[in-house]
């Protein structure tokens, strides 16, 4: 009687687990990307970036428009919330909504404006959703136009933001969670912000099989929130990897720099000469593949002051000064020159951060709560007042570790000609 | 139904890690917030004494269960309602485990699958294992998947690495003091003192004696080890604050395992860790409570009759758990940490230990 039992059980356990969980990929649709925007009425419109199946087995090889049709589509509706706009959007769909692949979530602007609080609560509760997601704002414009551009490099849009932002240096597939992580630290959120960039150049298509530039996603830099969760600013592209950088978060970056002919002799002009465009062509680029910061807070008068040392690890890559990098020295002259255009270049970043968005997403209010609690407990209710009149010691330490495949420039003479 | 002291420490090994990597976390960490590593040291610390206490009272009656020498220690009425409390405890702990098992395994996987195919699949295999092969079949079980489980675990410690930020850790003890560090603490050592389970198995061991409260204690030890690596790794991928805010941390840093792009999802494996280690614990704990209510009875022969008893109770139970769906931190804090931790896994073994040592003292 028992084996018979146990045969009975067998089977039904064959023939019923994971029936009522069954889908078959025919009957989904995958998300590939999320975006929603924030209406006049108070309305959230959800934008979806679903993948087209067949268009990614025919013309998807091509990529874009050119297979004849894109690889995606972009669907959209109306609600109060994701999952109801979700549901809202059901009813065009003749398959099943699948989230399991929501990598990547757009913000439209006017939505980051007024506040992400209210929606961002579903991309972490939700056990569809892999934590490992995207968060994007997207800068004057709304989430929807940016989902439905296409994208020509990759299938879709999606994807294609969630790349450019790991070849920004950024870390990869975290910025939700360091968001969330951000908002519960000293109360400031960041995150990638992406921009609708029209060609630099406009050029008409002449034949059939021309691929002028077109107007594409790219990286604007990054979006900075304040206590409330609503926009406060943006950083620009050429800003947002300071934050990177202090923050312990930069993977890598090229730095260049201006070098005129008074480095050449002894380093460090006018650090203004560094920032400006002065003597351009005269220019030396390091790629940077190493960072590493440490902040230390710092108790004498009534505010706390900070000591920030960044360091990084690189070569020279590119070098059009007067300079012959095969004498050490004389790369000694460029590390100097790039520390000083560093230091430069952050503090009017970090100043700017200060004042105009009086927000600690460097984490310096973090460094105090780790290393001096008990001092914290006294500074953490008035941090948002005391971050913008902060001051900062900042230092850049370069490595230069090679000069390339040459020391001297394979041209037989420089311009400017140094020794 | 013999096993040996190895098979004993991967048993004991099994019972502890699953679930308390799961489901004491977030409570840990809701009250410990960053020091919650050191409120694990301290619950393996207890564990560690909590197991040495059943296994040194045990060792005095090596060939009888906990049933059978409480009768012994205290005479018949006295022993016989001791132990009436560790019942309570079993079923409760049975029907709590599959109510655990159904809430994670409908969050994660079958979001449709009705309760009772979940639950009454895994009542089934572990019936199927406790009718045929008793205690031998779980040691072998266990002797088998724990070698396994510690792969995985390490594989997760590993490829979780990258994310760690041992900043998070900071600052230690200013922000908590030493209460909430001791609260947090209740958690873990509720579930790491669940060891006491040994009293009923220490009979069955091939040579008890010294060796088997070696494994024992091993075990314990080994096993706070690894939930102490846990705690620290969670804490150091989310951050306190995030880490007390969600259900699963545990699961939720595997879930954001990202290597080289093809490395991903291995949350499939941790899956396998708190299926397998639930199973075996669940076993222990069938078994030991059919055994149980049939020394208790007097009729230890026909414990496999009372085990066609305990199965559909639990399932009942458990059923009943999920129609009724208490909070599960309110179950752990006011039930598990209020009673069965003072009473089962302290008071109890300590009381018999002292009557019966007293009884020893009093014959010489």
């Amino acid at each position: 009687m028992f084996k018979k039992l146990i045969v009975i059980f067998v089977a039904l356990s064959l023939v019923l687990t994971g029936c009522w969980d069954r889908q078959e990929l025919n009957d989904q649709a995958i998300i590939l990307g999320w975006g929603m925007d924030l209406l006049e009425d108070g309305q959230y419109l959800a934008t979806a970036n679903l993948v087209l199946p067949l268009a990614s087995k025919t013309g998807g090889q091509q990529g874009g428009e050119q297979g004849g049709r894109s690889g995606f589509m972009t669907e959209t509706a109306y609600g109060k919330n994701n999952r109801d706009a979700e549901q809202n959007m059901q009813r065009k769909l003749s398959r099943v909504l699948f989230p399991g692949h929501r990598r990547n979530i757009f913000i439209g602007e006017k939505l980051a404006e007024h506040g992400v609080f209210s929606i961002l609560d579903e991309y972490g509760r939700s056990p569809m959703v892999r934590p490992r997601a995207n968060i994007f704002v997207v800068r004057k414009a709304t989430a929807q136009e940016a989902m439905s551009l296409a994208y020509q490099l990759e299938t879709n849009p999606a994807i294609a933001v969630q790349k450019i932002q790991e070849k920004s240096g950024a870390p990869i597939s975290r910025s939700l969670l360091d968001f969330f992580i951000s908002a519960n630290g000293t109360g400031c959120g960041i995150m990638p912000a992406l921009t609708i960039l029209p060609p630099e150049v406009k050029i008409d298509k002449k034949s059939k099989n021309d691929s002028p530039p077109q107007t594409t996603l790219g990286i604007y830099g990054a979006a900075v929130f304040n206590g409330q969760l609503k926009l406060a600013g943006y950083l620009k592209y050429d800003e947002y990897w300071v934050r990177l950088w202090i923050a312990n978060k930069l993977v890598f970056r090229t730095f260049t720099t201006i070098i005129n002919a008074v480095d050449a002799d002894k380093p460090g002009g006018a650090v203004e000469d560094a920032l400006s465009g002065a003597t351009s062509g005269k220019t030396v680029t390091v790629s940077v593949d190493s960072f590493k910061s440490d902040i230390t807070p710092i108790f004498s008068g009534a505010l706390p002051r900070f000591r920030i040392l960044l360091e990084g690890k690189g070569y020279i890559e590119e070098n059009n000064s007067p300079l012959n990098l095969s004498k050490p020295a004389n790369v000694k002259k460029v590390e100097a020159r790039m520390n000083q255009y560093l230091e430069e270049k952050i503090r009017r970043v970090v100043t700017k951060v200060q004042k105009d968005f009086k927000c600690d997403i460097f984490g310096f209010g973090d460094t105090i709560h780790h290393r001096h609690p008990y001092r914290w407990k006294k500074l953490a209710a008035d941090w948002e007042t005391i971050f913008p009149d902060i001051d900062l010691d900042i230092t850049v330490k370069l490595n230069l570790t090679g000069t390339g495949l040459t020391g001297e420039s394979l041209l037989p003479t420089r311009e400017g000609g140094e020794e | 139904m013999k096993i040996n002291n190895r098979q004993l420490f991967w048993m004991i090994l099994m019972l502890e890690i699953g679930i308390n990597l799961l489901i004491t976390m977030t409570a840990t960490i809701q009250s410990a917030k960053q020091d919650s590593w050191i409120s694990y040291i301290l619950a393996g610390i207890m564990g560690l004494v909590i197991t040495y206490v059943a296994a040194k009272l045990s060792s005095r009656y090596p060939r009888q269960t906990l049933i059978e020498y409480s009768v012994a220690i205290l005479g018949k009425w006295a022993g016989k309602l001791i132990v009436i409390p560790f019942f309570l405890q079993w079923f409760w702990v049975m029907s709590l485990i599959l109510r655990d098992e159904f809430l994670f395994i409908r969050l994660s996987v079958l979001y449709k699958t009705p309760a009772w195919v979940i639950i009454g699949t895994m009542i089934g295999v572990v019936f199927y294992t406790v009718y045929h092969g008793g205690v031998e079949a779980i040691g072998r079980v266990s002797e088998l998947w724990g070698p396994i489980l510690m792969v995985i675990l390490v594989l997760t410690f590993g490829l979780t690495a990258n994310n760690l930020n041992w900043s998070m850790l900071l600052p230690v003890y200013a922000d908590t003091g030493p209460w909430p560090i001791v609260e947090g603490a209740l958690a873990p050592v509720s579930l790491l003192g669940e060891a006491v389970l040994l009293m009923m198995l220490f009979p069955f061991v091939e040579h008890p004696g010294k060796e088997t409260r070696k494994a024992l204690l091993l075990a314990v030890g080994f096993s706070s080890v690894l939930l102490l690596l846990g705690v620290l790794w969670v804490l150091m991928t989310f951050g306190p604050e995030v880490s007390g805010r969600l259900q699963f941390p545990f699961f939720e840093m595997v879930k954001l395992v990202y290597l080289m792009e093809f490395i991903q999802n291995m949350d499939i494996f941790v899956m396998a860790i708190w299926l397998v280690s639930i199973f075996v614990k669940l076993s222990i704990v069938m078994f030991i409570t059919s055994y149980g209510v049939a020394q208790w009875a007097g009729k230890t022969r026909s414990w496999k009759k009372i085990l066609w008893g305990v199965a559909p109770v639990t399932f009942i139970l458990t059923m009943l758990v999920i129609t009724l769906n208490p909070p599960a931190g309110l179950l752990l804090k006011s039930v598990w940490i209020r009673y069965v931790l003072p009473v089962n896994m302290v008071a109890i073994p300590l009381f018999l230990l002292a009557v019966s040592s007293i009884k020893a003292k009093v014959k010489q």
